[in-house]
């Protein structure tokens, strides 16, 4: 076997995860800054009040600052795809390219075209013409979103291909099974709320500062009542879609929410873990006597309830995915890893012999083998079955991080509606609501680590792990992009902040118009 | 719609997205709409203040992406044609497979 260096594993990993994070900082400002806009120009637009238009303009204007430091984060992302993933990106295919490429299009036409009749055409349009083309600068950024997440989601469960021996690469067969499949579905409805919710959080936070320096006093209670009543809006829906998540991941990726839950042992009425703190340096793959948790508080039957909507459902630990035996949905038994392992090394071996063979007979036959055992595909890479327990504590505890903001954000919107003017009269709330706007990016980046992290070591849900996908590069050139990344991110992202800043201590031009 | 207007739609389209209109005895044709595009776009950056600094910034990053990462840190992987690219990875998936080292 030809060795990859479990280093240059992680570090294409770390590459990776450090640009598609900082992407994500602009990402969900963009889709959640972009509807409160909208929406304030709709006011305008139905009341006909110059404060709503100038309300609309301020946060524009910020949208704008963002849009622009974000343009092009992503690109390094499908510069990586090439570089560092080359397998996988010949694996996928058109699977991915297609998504990515109606995205490109898409989002160049929509947004060079809507964009700036935003920001150009104020006098030159119509009111009318002009908010449609507000909203549909912002439904066309959320429908980019949609592409990236079908292609995402189809790493997390891949359907709707075949896989092609003579190309080596997944072919599409079935258009609509990728597009809707219900992992994408529910993908990109949480990831969308949840941005709004980060959008709501942005424009309450920006308002409660100017409360503090009592500036803007109309324009930061108009502001907040919006996009209160927008974020709890957002943040009812994205619990509820991080639920139908939750039983997504439960049905297609058990590993993912066995280690979210820190769940080793399986079984039935399973508790949920509502908060815990976990033994530092446990071992999660293997048996051991001791307790992997230095405390823990449960709600009884909550995950099996999750899981599988019946209080005494099944829900399988890391063990019992590791050691299979237990009955799956369909009635049949799950199987050990061992024994997918054993299936995965066939098929490979099963491509090999296909490609290299020379008469009809061995390839009909290669191809047979093949064909039986693609589904174990990707196990047939991995050395050991620990091998395929994801990295517990971060999954585990970025995942509560996320459910409990998720809370919190519910009773800050509600405590902001229900307190209406009277915040005016309280600094430390107007404080808390300040500090509460770094947490919405924490909120999303934990998500984003659960989802991506749980699915270690997939990079291809059950069919390519990491160490199959990624190119045999020299470490030390991974390495060095990443430093140069790392530096190069820094510095935007101080050039973002001091811009944003700046924008906003200059603040809106309501306090002419709205007296 | 009359058939002066239908045969011009695409064109009164354009316009009304960029809130422009054409007088009635003016001829449609691509070069009076694309000037007239053109002329939005012009002026509406020619109008621009903070804009100004954001575009430098996209445009500075998009150098820095295209002509110096993309060039000099992220050449393309695999090389040659489709089939020379499935030979490649063929060999690379083939290779990769793992030997059971601690069977359980
Ligand atoms: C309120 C309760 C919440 C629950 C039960 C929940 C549940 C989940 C689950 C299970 C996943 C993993 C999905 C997967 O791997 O396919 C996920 C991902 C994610 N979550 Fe949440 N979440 C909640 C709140 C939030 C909040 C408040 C935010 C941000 C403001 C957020 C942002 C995200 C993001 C960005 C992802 C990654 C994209 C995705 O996989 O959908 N979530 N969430």
């Amino acid at each position: 076997m030809d060795a990859i260096d479990s280093s240059l594993v992680d570090w294409s990993r770390a590459q990776f995860a450090l640009t598609a994070m900082y992407h994500w900082l602009f990402v969900p400002l963009t889709l959640g800054l972009g509807v409160v806009m909208a929406i304030m120009e709709t006011l305008y637009v139905r009341t006909g009040r110059e404060f709503w238009k100038q309300t609309a303009k301020f946060w524009m204007k910020l949208f704008g600052i963002n849009f622009a430091m974000g343009v092009a984060t992503g690109i390094i992302l499908e510069f990586e795809f090439g570089t560092n993933w080359s397998n996988y990106s010949w694996f996928v295919g058109d699977i991915f390219g297609a998504p990515l490429a109606i995205e490109g299009i898409l989002a160049f036409f929509m947004e060079s075209t809507f964009i700036a009749v935003m920001y150009f055409g104020w006098n030159k349009v119509s009111k009318r013409a002009h908010l449609a083309s507000t909203w549909l600068t912002i439904i066309g950024a959320t429908i980019s979103a949609w592409w990236i997440l079908v292609a995402n989601a189809w790493m997390q469960h891949p359907v709707g291909m075949e896989f092609n021996p003579d190309t080596v690469r997944n072919e599409m067969v079935d258009f609509a099974a990728v597009a809707f499949s219900p992992v994408a579905v529910v993908k990109f409805c949480h990831t969308v709320s949840s941005s709004w919710v980060l959008g709501a959080v942005f424009v309450v936070g920006v308002s409660c500062w100017y409360l503090l320096r009592g500036r803007h006093r109309e324009f930061a209670l108009s502001s907040i009542r919006v996009a209160a009543w927008f974020g709890l809006f957002a943040a009812l829906i994205t619990a509820h879609t991080g639920h139908q998540s939750g039983r997504d991941i439960a049905m297609y990726q058990p590993m993912k929410l066995a280690a979210a839950e820190g769940l080793y042992e399986g079984g039935t009425e399973q508790a949920l873990v509502l908060g815990g703190l976990l033994r530092p340096g446990a071992d999660w793959t293997a048996a051991s006597g001791d307790d992997r948790f230095l405390l823990k508080v449960e709600m009884p039957y909550a995950l099996s309830y999750l899981a599988t909507h019946d209080l005494q459902g099944y829900v399988p630990g890391i063990r019992n995915l590791l050691e299979g035996g237990y009955k799956l949905p369909d009635d049949s038994v799950a199987l050990s890893a061992e024994e997918m392992m054993k299936r995965g090394r066939m098929a490979i071996d099963a491509l090999a012999q296909y490609r290299a063979a020379a008469d009809a007979e061995t390839k009909a036959t290669a191809l047979a083998t093949l064909e039986e055992n693609f589904p174990w595909f990707g196990y047939g890479y991995l050395k050991s079955p620990g091998e395929l327990v994801p990295p517990v504590p971060l999954t585990f505890y970025s995942f509560r991080i996320m459910v409990v903001l998720g809370g919190y954000f519910i009773a800050l919107f509600a405590g902001l509606l229900l307190l209406g003017q009277r915040v005016t009269r309280w600094k430390w709330a107007q404080l808390a609501v300040v500090l509460t706007i770094p947490l919405a990016w924490l909120a999303s980046q934990a998500g984003w680590v659960v989802a991506e992290v749980g699915r270690q070591p997939w990079s291809i849900q059950g069919l390519l792990p990491n160490v199959a996908a990624i190119s045999k590069l020299d470490v030390g050139s991974v390495q060095t992009t990443f430093f140069i990344f790392l530096i190069l991110f820094t510095l935007l992202l101080v050039a973002e902040l001091g811009i944003m800043g700046k924008a906003i201590a200059a603040g809106p031009e309501t306090d002419q118009t709205s007296a | 719609m009359s058939p002066h207007i239908s045969g011009h739609f695409p064109y009164v389209v354009v316009l009304r997205i960029f809130g422009l209109r054409m007088s009635r005895n003016c001829s449609y044709n691509h070069t009076v709409i694309l000037s007239r595009v053109i002329r939005f776009y012009v002026d509406g950056f020619r109008s621009m203040t903070l804009g100004r600094t954001l575009w430098c910034i996209i445009l500075i990053k998009l150098f820095i992406m295209f002509a110096v990462l993309r060039v000099f840190f992220f050449p393309s992987y695999l090389q040659g044609g489709d089939e020379e690219k499935g030979e490649a990875v063929s060999a690379e998936l083939t290779e990769r497979m793992a030997q059971p080292i601690n069977p359980r």
